[in-house]
C-alpha cells in the first residue's frame, strides 16, 4: 500500500476573480484542447501509486463530479480507496445555517472524519489549478529523507497572484520565509505550487488547534506561523509549472502549450497526463482548411483558418471564418467569414455568420458557456 | 447467481485470418485491423450490437487472437460489461475427451452452444466482425418475428459483375428464400448476403447438431447449414438493407472504405450521435498543427503532430508527419514516422512504421502505363523505409519481425 493519501481542493479560497470558474471549480476548468485542470495533479498522484485520492469540493461541482465520475479514467475506481468527492459544507451549532468553508482549514475540519480514518501515514494536500507533472516519487523520498515535518513543492516561475507564497530557503532547502507576493512583478520568483506532503497525524493536530483559535487558512497558521517550530522543506519542481488563478493565467499558460519544448515537459509519455475520455471522431479537415500553430481535439471540423488557437472537442469552423490566438472550448460553433482574435470562446458557444470578435493580448476577451453571438 | 434470460444472443466470428489483407493480418486477426483514424474493424459490430439494444455477445476467436482479446477486454468501451451478459471471448477450448479448432463458422457456434443456452435465447444472431457499416439490428428481429421465419437473411443489393463474389439469394415476390448460392459462377440475382444471419434458435439448434454429425459437411453457415435449412423446406427470408455495407477482407476495400470517410456523398456518417461508434480509446494530446502544415480533405486524429502536407489522408493517433513530406490518398496507422521529404500516395502504412527522409511510396494510377502494375502500396506494421528508398506501387513491405 502507498503511505501517501491525496487530497486535493477543487477551489481556491482566496481572491482572484476567474469568469471560467464562475459556473464551475478551478479544477474544472476544461485546459488544453480536451483535458481540465485537476487532470494534471491527479495524473501525477497516480502516477506515483497514490491510489487514495479526496477531492474537497467548495460549490458549483457538477462539472468536476461530471468529470471524475467514479475515477475510473485515472485508475482509481477501486473497490476501497479509490477516488472520493468531499463536500465540506457543516451546519452551524444551532443547526440553522449551512456554513461555507473560509479556509482549507475550515474545509478540512469538516471533512476530519475522512482524514482520521484514513490509513495512510502521510497526506498530500494539493491545490488543483497547478498546470504541472509532478514527480511525486521523488518528492515523497525527499520528504522522507529530509526529515521534514511539512515539504512544500515550489518552482521558480512568474506568477502575478498575490495569493501565491513567495519562499526563501537555505542552503539545506529548509523554508525560512513565506511570504504573498504584494506586487505584481513580472519576474520568476522562487513560487510555491500550493502542494503540501506531512503526516497525517501532523495535519490532524494543525487541524485541532486551529479550531481552538479559529484559524481557518491552512498558509497563514500552518505554514508561515510555524517556519520556526516546524522544519518546512522546499522541494524544487524544475520543469515547466504554473498555476491558474485569473483569465490571464489561464490565456498565457493556454498559448504556452503550444511550445513543444513545454508539452514534452508536461505530457510525459513516462507520466501520463490522464482525462476523461469522450467518444469523438477524428478531425476532419475540409477543401478550405489552413491551420498554422494549433492544438486541435478530436471531433471537430475544419474549413477555415486558424492560427495560434487551441480548439476543443467538436468545434465547427466554416469556411472564411479566421481565428487567431484564441482558445476556443468544446462545442462551439463559428459561422462563416467571421473573425476572431485574442478571444476565449466557453464551451458550447455559437457564433453566426460575419462576427468580428476582438480581444487583446493584455485583455483576452471571454465569452460565458452556452451563449449565443 | 440468478441470470436472466435474454432475447437475443449474438455470436461474433471474429476467428477468421484474413490472409487477403497479407502483411496487414500477419500478427493480428482481421477484426482488430485499424480502421478510420481512430476505430477497428469490429467496433462497427460491437457497436451496431450495443445500439440495437443487444447486451449479450459472443466473440468467437481462434486466429492471432492476442490484440484482439485485450482490445475487447472487459468490453467496457462499448457498454458491454454486464454483470448478465456482456461481451465474452470465446476461443476454442479442450473438452474432456477431445479438443479441437473451430472447424468452420457453424462448428464455431456449435462447440459454444452451452454458452447461448446459458442466456436461454429466443434467437441468435450470427454476426462477421470484418464488416464496416451501421445497422439496426433490432429493425432485422423485428421483421424475423413478424415472419414467422426459422432463419433471416440480411441482403444487400450488389452490381451485377460483383454478385459471384458473395452468397446470393434469389427470392420470390416475398422475399422468401428458394435458393442460397455461395459464391455462384454465373448469378441470377445481385441479392448478395451480408453474412449476418438472425436464427430461431430452436431450428438453428437442430441444424447445427445434424451438420455436425454430417462427415461430409465443412461446417460453414453460407456453404452447409443454410442450403440445408433450405433443402428441408425450413422458412427462409430475406431482410433487405440499403445502407452502407463493406467487406474490408482486401487491401483495395480496406483503403476504399477509409476514402469513404472522406466521401461527403458516400452515407457513413462516424459523427452521428443517435448511432455512435464505440472504440477502446486513451486519453491522449489534442494534435498539434506546425508551422508549414498544409491539410486538406484529410481526417487527422489526437497526438499527431503534423508539419506535412495531407490530401485525402487518414492519420490514426500519435503519426507524425514531418516538414516537406506529402501524402495523398494514404492511411497511416497509429505512431508511424514520416521523415522531411517523404513522398507517399495511394498507400497503407500500419502501425509504428518509420518512413525515412525523401523515401517515395505507392504513385498516382495515371503514372503507371500499365494499370495492372498498379495498386496500392502496404507498408507492414513496425517496418522501415530506408531514407530514398522507392517502394513501387502494389508492393508490400513485411512488417518489422525482431525484437
Amino acid at each position: 500500500m502507498n503511505l501517501f493519501a491525496g487530497i486535493i481542493f477543487s477551489d481556491a479560497y482566496s481572491g482572484n476573480h476567474n469568469m471560467l470558474a464562475e459556473h464551475r471549480t478551478l479544477a474544472s476548468i476544461p485546459f488544453c484542447g480536451r483535458f481540465r485542470t485537476i487532470d494534471f495533479i491527479l495524473s501525477s498522484l497516480v502516477n506515483s501509486y497514490v491510489d487514495n485520492v479526496a477531492v474537497v469540493t467548495k460549490r458549483n461541482y457538477a462539472s468536476l463530479e461530471d468529470h471524475l465520475g467514479g475515477g475510473r479514467y485515472w485508475d482509481l475506481d477501486h473497490r476501497s480507496s479509490g477516488l472520493r468527492i468531499l463536500s465540506p459544507f457543516y451546519r452551524t451549532e444551532n443547526n440553522t445555517e449551512v456554513f461555507m468553508a473560509r479556509g482549507k482549514l475550515d474545509a478540512l475540519r469538516s471533512v476530519q472524519p475522512y482524514i482520521k480514518n484514513l490509513k495512510e501515514e502521510y497526506v498530500v494536500l494539493t491545490n488543483a489549478n497547478i498546470i504541472a507533472n509532478i514527480d511525486f516519487d521523488s518528492v515523497f523520498e525527499f520528504h522522507t529523507q529530509s526529515g521534514a515535518d511539512i515539504t512544500a513543492v515550489y518552482s521558480h516561475i512568474c506568477s502575478r497572484s498575490l495569493s501565491d507564497l513567495l519562499v526563501k530557503t537555505d542552503v539545506s532547502g529548509r523554508i525560512t520565509e513565506l511570504t504573498y507576493a504584494v506586487d505584481e512583478q513580472e519576474k520568476q520568483r522562487d513560487t510555491a505550487l500550493g502542494i503540501y506532503i506531512m503526516k497525517r497525524s501532523l495535519l490532524l493536530d494543525i487541524i485541532h488547534h486551529a479550531d481552538e483559535h479559529d484559524y481557518y487558512s491552512f498558509e497563514k497558521y500552518g505554514l508561515i506561523k510555524n517556519t520556526e517550530t516546524l522544519k518546512i522543506m522546499g522541494y524544487e519542481h524544475k520543469s515547466f509549472a504554473g498555476i491558474i488563478h485569473t483569465v490571464k493565467d489561464y490565456y498565457d499558460l493556454s498559448m504556452q502549450m503550444l511550445s513543444e519544448d513545454i508539452r514534452k515537459q508536461v505530457f510525459r509519455q513516462d507520466s501520463p497526463i490522464m482525462t476523461r475520455v469522450m467518444d469523438t471522431v477524428p478531425v476532419l479537415y475540409k477543401y478550405n482548411a489552413s491551420v498554422e500553430n494549433c492544438l486541435i481535439a478530436d471531433g471537430c471540423r475544419i474549413d477555415g483558418t486558424v492560427k495560434n488557437s487551441i480548439i476543443f472537442r467538436n468545434v465547427t469552423i466554416e469556411s472564411g471564418a479566421v481565428i487567431e490566438n484564441s482558445v476556443i472550448m468544446q462545442n462551439s460553433m463559428i459561422g462563416k467569414n467571421c473573425s476572431m482574435n485574442y478571444v476565449i470562446l466557453d464551451k458550447n458557444i455559437h457564433v453566426s455568420d460575419y462576427k468580428l470578435l476582438q480581444g487583446a493580448p493584455e485583455y483576452p476577451y471571454v465569452f460565458i458557456k452556452n451563449t449565443k453571438i | 447467481m440468478f441470470k436472466k434470460n435474454k432475447e437475443i444472443v449474438a455470436m461474433l466470428l471474429a476467428g477468421g485470418q484474413g490472409s487477403r489483407l497479407h502483411v496487414l493480418t500477419k500478427n493480428t486477426a482481421k477484426p482488430a485491423i485499424p480502421f478510420g483514424g481512430k476505430y477497428r474493424i469490429i467496433d462497427f459490430t460491437l457497436s451496431n450490437c450495443i445500439n440495437s439494444g443487444i447486451d449479450t455477445v459472443g466473440v468467437l476467436t481462434q486466429y492471432q487472437p492476442l490484440e484482439l482479446n485485450s482490445y475487447i477486454g472487459n468490453g467496457m468501451p462499448w457498454d458491454l460489461n454486464r454483470i448478465n451478459g456482456g461481451v465474452s471471448i470465446l476461443p476454442p477450448y479442450v473438452k474432456a475427451k477431445s479438443g479441437e479448432w473451430y472447424k468452420g463458422t457453424a462448428n464455431a457456434v456449435y462447440q459454444n452452444i452451452r454458452f447461448i443456452e446459458k442466456y436461454d435465447p429466443e434467437y441468435v444472431l450470427v454476426l462477421s466482425g470484418d464488416h464496416i457499416y451501421k445497422m439496426d439490428y433490432s429493425k432485422l428481429a423485428d421483421y424475423h418475428k413478424s415472419t414467422g421465419a426459422a432463419c433471416t437473411i440480411a441482403a444487400l443489393p450488389v452490381p451485377i459483375e460483383e454478385a459471384s463474389r458473395f452468397g446470393i439469394m434469389n427470392t420470390d415476390e416475398n422475399d422468401r428464400i428458394y435458393e442460397f448460392e455461395e459464391k455462384p459462377e454465373h448469378p441470377k440475382c445481385n441479392n448478395a448476403s451480408m453474412g449476418i444471419y438472425i436464427f430461431t434458435w430452436k431450428k438453428l439448434l437442430e441444424y447445427l447438431i445434424a451438420d455436425e454429425n454430417d462427415p461430409d459437411s465443412k461446417h460453414d453457415f453460407g456453404a452447409d447449414i443454410l442450403p440445408t435449412m433450405i433443402k428441408k423446406g425450413e422458412k427462409m427470408m430475406a431482410y433487405r438493407f440499403d445502407g452502407y455495407w463493406k467487406d474490408v477482407g482486401t487491401i483495395d476495400s480496406l483503403w476504399e472504405a477509409n476514402m469513404d470517410l472522406l466521401n461527403p456523398k458516400i452515407p457513413l456518417n462516424l459523427s452521428d450521435p443517435n448511432w455512435k461508434i464505440y472504440s477502446r480509446f486513451e486519453a491522449m494530446l489534442p494534435q498539434y498543427i506546425g508551422k508549414n502544415a498544409q491539410i486538406i480533405e484529410s481526417l487527422v486524429t489526437e497526438n499527431c503532430r503534423i508539419d506535412g502536407k495531407l490530401w485525402y489522408t487518414v492519420l490514426f493517433s500519435g503519426v507524425q508527419v514531418e516538414s516537406g513530406a506529402r501524402l495523398n490518398s494514404s492511411v497511416v496507422m497509429s505512431n508511424s514516422k514520416i521523415g522531411k521529404n517523404a513522398d507517399i500516395k495511394y498507400a497503407i502504412i500500419a502501425d509504428d512504421a518509420v518512413i525515412e527522409d525523401g523515401a517515395v511510396i505507392g504513385d498516382l494510377p495515371e503514372n503507371c502505363s500499365d494499370p495492372s502494375d498498379w495498386g496500392i502500396a502496404v507498408i507492414g506494421k513496425g517496418a522501415v523505409v530506408k531514407s530514398g528508398q522507392v517502394v513501387r506501387p502494389k508492393q508490400m513491405i513485411e512488417p518489422y519481425s525482431g525484437r
